[in-house]
This record gives C-alpha cells, structure tokens and sequence, in this order.
C-alpha cells in the first residue's frame, strides 16, 4: 500500500545553522506514528514543512513531501490553504496561546468548519457542538459561547482537537500536544486520541519529547536527534532492541522515571 | 468596567463626554431658542434669565449656539477621529503583517506625513478646497492617523509571532482572514485609548480653524466661530468669549481625562497599582 504521507530528504536551515538534516518518513494510512526527540532537534519544523507553515526565518532548502501523490511543496499557497486543516489538520503544544483570546470557542470552530465545509453557520454550529460532544466536552453548546480564558488547559487542548478533527482531516499532526498539561489529562488527551482514531479512521504524526508517552500507544517510532532520523522502526522494536546510543539513553531516562 | 469607577478622574471624563454627548443628541429638545433667530432689539445682552449665556451682536441666544455647536464638534471629533483610525488600521495593520519593502515602503510615508507640521497643512488644504463640515473632518482625518498606523504595526509585529495565529494558518486561514479577524481585534486596546485622546486633538483643530474662519462657516455655530465673533467685542461683552472658551476646554478635558484612565486601566503593567 502507498504511504499516506512521504517526506523525502528534507532539509531546512536557519541562517547557516542547519536544524533539519535529510530526514525521510513514511506514514501509512491508519497507524500512529511518534517523532522522539529532545527540543531542538527540528522534530517540530518537520512537521510544519509538512504544510508549509514554516517560520519566515527558516529556509526550506530541499525535500518533498507527498500527500497521497501531491507534492505539497510545490503546491499554490491557494490550494495548499485547502489542505491546512482540511485533510491535514494540526493541534499544538500550547492551548492557551493556540486560541485566539478575543474570540468564542464557538467562533474559532465555526469558522474551522466554513474554511472547508460547504455549510451555512447555523449548520456548522451544529457540527461544532457535536464535535465537542465528541471530544468530551460536557454542556458542549455553554462552552461553545466561552472565551479562551475562562477554560481549563485540559478543555482547551479538547477544543483545539475538535477544531482540528471539524474538517474530518485523513492527517493529524500533533505537536507536543499534551506537554503544557498534568500528568492526569496527559493520559485523558492520549486516551481521546485514540478513540477518534478508531472512530474517524485517522493517521496521527505525533511529536513528543517523551518516550514513555507513546509508548504504549505509537505503533511506530522515529527517534530523532540534531536534525537527523538516528532510529525507526516498530514500536516493539525500538524498545525492546534500541539500536542507536542516543536511544538507549532516551530509554534509560524512561525507566529513571518510573523507578524514582 | 469596575475599575473605570475606581478611577475618579476617569469615571469624571467620562461623565463629562456622556452628558456631552447626550447635549448634542438631543440639542432641539434642549435648547431654549433657535440658534439663528436674530433678534436686533436684544443684541449683547449680558447673561440673564431670559438669556442664560447672554447674547451676541445679532441678538442671537449664545446658550442655543452653543448647545448646536457641540454637535458640530462632537461629530468633527468622531468622523476625523474614524476616518484617521480606519487609514490607520488599513495601512498598520498591512505594514506590520507583510513586513519587508511592504512594511519600509509604508512606514517611510507615514515618516513623510510625519515631517509635516500638521496644522500648516490641514490649513493649505481647506485654502484649496471648500471650507465646510465635511471637508474639514476629511483633512482632519487623513493629516492624523500615523500614530494609529504606527501603534497598530507595532502590535500586530508581536501578535503575529503567537502560536493561534500559526493555529489560523493551519486551519486554512488565509492572509486577509487573519488580519481582519485574528490580529485587528487583539491590537485594538491602544487604538481604543489613542482614538479617544485623538477625538479630543480633532475637537481642537476644528475650534481653531473654525476660529481662524477657515472652519465652520457662520451662521452655523460652531464653537470655533463663536468665539472668533466675540473676539471683536471682547471689552463689552465677556461672555461670548468666556462660554465657548470654557466649553472647548471642558470637552478637551474631559476626552483626555477618559482616555488617559482608559490607558491605565487597559494597560496591565498599570493595573492594580495604587
């Protein structure tokens, strides 16, 4: 079968720094794939080249990435647009600064809807408050006509899923999405991830500096390190027969962890 | 909303702009006379019961005049003040967002509008142009709206490095959705407290022009021209100095008086202080 998504030798600098170096992926469609790496080593600029949302300052120097056979780096900005958060949808590290402050939850997935969808507003609405039913998200219509602040960071990262699942993306690329939050929603958001990938058929690119978060749920495992993919492979694999140093102290950092 | 009634200064501002706004809004109902009714047999007369203000050389009721000259320059004030805070927002907003030559091209014409002395230049425009309401609060409009283009740039060059506006690029947002509906209304808060000094400014320039007789045309009252007709008689007849004087000091006052309270209460550095 043909991969869903395929980077192919990327490689982004900033100035003459060179921060993503020749990395290749592959995702199949349906399997949750985990990038691993610590700050720093452009696990998160890989995945922003993915739709182009790199920063002004980072250069995109070579690579292609294949989103079921479109080149997505050669695509217009206009239909490129129609990807983000389309089929490929985001949800970042950050859910209080993710959201826009001045605008309803409500607001901010209505419009994720009409971006897309070919609906009226009143029929998105309704889509809105079933999706954040969906995420889990009790008297979804009250918190619809909330701002921002006056959720906690555990709701805000389910709004910010819902928004990116509104679209009924094929891609979700996660950034870090359960850093900023307790150890106890940490497990809530994976727990919710994977049911929507059950439900709506989903691939996930998730992007974690932690090893012990995935892996009870990634079905495959790319360790990375200063801009290079050092080790891949199945999730068993990786754990159980790191082959690369840089692994095996990822590991040791894991069981550090849990002894103490 | 709490903290503008801690404010006493402020909440005093506001007050005034109020009770201002709601003289001029209802001006018919309130004034005593109409304020073009010449009545010879009564000119200069001093204030009085039948006169409260007094009258001018005409026999006119200053009190009426005045009540409809605070439209004229209430509405000067909002209309400039509108006008220069849109061109503002237009170009700031454009300025910041895109950056590069776009950003150089426009900031150096702001820089250009700059070196202007302003008021020389609303004065060779209206020499050009027709001196009327309109006209007026067009040149005012557009002489003014650099430090709302300048205020609104600098905002939008720090909103535009936050994560929900990468968020709204990743949902498929494109350039002119963002700046409308992601970045104008987070960099509106000191927009909101230069509009309301900038009101204050407006209201000023037109009492000036209109005194220089460039403004507001007589017989319509305007604060502005009001005074000016009692420059000439200022040794016998006070009060048509005095009034309008007060009534553009006291509207000055208190725009400023609100928008500095507005500045401190928005401003969270600020906030909380004694």
């Amino acid at each position: 079968m043909s991969p869903l998504l395929e980077i192919q030798n990327l490689r982004i600098s900033f100035g003459p720094l060179q921060v993503v170096d020749g990395v290749s992926l592959s995702l199949k469609e349906g399997e949750f794939f985990a990038l691993v790496g610590e700050s720093g080593s452009g696990k998160t600029l890989t995945a922003l080249s993915v739709t182009r949302l790199l920063p002004p300052a980072a250069t995109l120097e070579s690579g292609k990435v294949f989103f079921q056979k479109t080149d997505l780096l050669t695509l217009s900005e206009e239909k490129l647009r129609s990807f983000r958060g389309g089929k490929v949808s985001y949800v970042f590290q950050e859910p209080s600064t993710s959201l826009n402050p001045v605008l309803t939850i409500g607001d901010q997935i209505v419009e994720a809807i009409l971006l897309h969808g070919k609906t009226d507003k009143q029929s998105a609405h309704k889509e809105a408050v079933a999706m954040l039913e969906k995420v889990g998200i009790p008297s979804a219509s009250t918190i619809l006509e909330a701002y921002p602040h006056q959720l906690s960071g555990g709701m805000k990262q389910r709004a910010m899923i819902a928004m990116a699942l509104v679209s009924h993306p094929m891609l979700l690329l996660l950034d870090e999405p359960t850093t900023a939050l307790d150890v106890t929603i940490q497990a809530q958001i994976l727990e919710l991830l994977l049911q929507m990938k059950r439900e709506m058929s989903l691939t996930i690119f998730f992007i974690t500096h932690d090893l012990g978060l995935v892996s009870a749920v990634a079905d495959r495992v790319a360790v990375m390190q200063k801009g290079k993919i050092v080790e891949e492979g199945n999730r068993d694999d990786v754990f159980s027969h790191p082959k690369h140093p840089y692994t095996e102290m990822l590991l040791q950092c894991m069981e550090f962890r849990t002894l103490s | 909303m709490k903290r503008l009634l801690r404010n006493k200064l402020a909440f005093f501002g506001f007050l005034l702009v109020l009770l201002l706004a709601l003289v001029a809004l209802f001006a018919p109902f309130l004034s005593p006379r109409d304020p073009s009714a010449i009545d010879l047999s009564n000119r200069l007369i001093g204030p009085s019961w039948k006169h409260p203000l007094g009258t001018d050389q005409l026999g006119r009721d200053l009190l009426s005049r005045m009540i409809y000259g605070s439209r004229i320059s209430l509405s000067v004030g909002f209309v400039a003040v509108g006008i220069s805070v849109l061109i503002g927002i237009a170009l700031g907003s454009i300025a910041g967002y895109f950056g590069g030559r776009i950003d150089t091209f426009i900031m150096r014409f702001v820089d250009i509008m700059l070196c202007f002395p302003t008021f020389f230049l609303i004065l060779s425009v209206i020499a050009l142009l027709e001196p009327n309401i309109f006209t007026i609060m067009a040149v005012i409009g557009v002489t003014s709206w650099m430090g709302v283009a300048r205020l609104i740039r600098a905002e939008i060059l720090s909103l535009k490095e936050q994560e929900f506006i990468l968020a709204a690029r990743a949902i498929g947002a494109g350039s002119f959705r963002i700046i409308v509906r992601h970045l104008i209304p987070n960099a509106m808060t000191p927009v909101l407290v230069s509009a309301t000094l900038g009101i204050a400014a407006a209201i000023l320039v037109e009492s000036s022009l209109s005194f220089l007789g460039i403004g507001v045309q007589p017989p319509t009252p305007s604060w502005g021209n009001i005074l000016t007709e009692g420059k000439s008689v200022l040794g016998i007849a006070w009060w048509l100095t005095l009034f309008p004087g007060l009534a553009i000091l006291i509207t000055v006052l208190a725009y400023n008086l609100l928008g500095e309270g507005l500045r401190d209460l928005l401003d969270p550095r600020l906030r909380d202080q004694p």
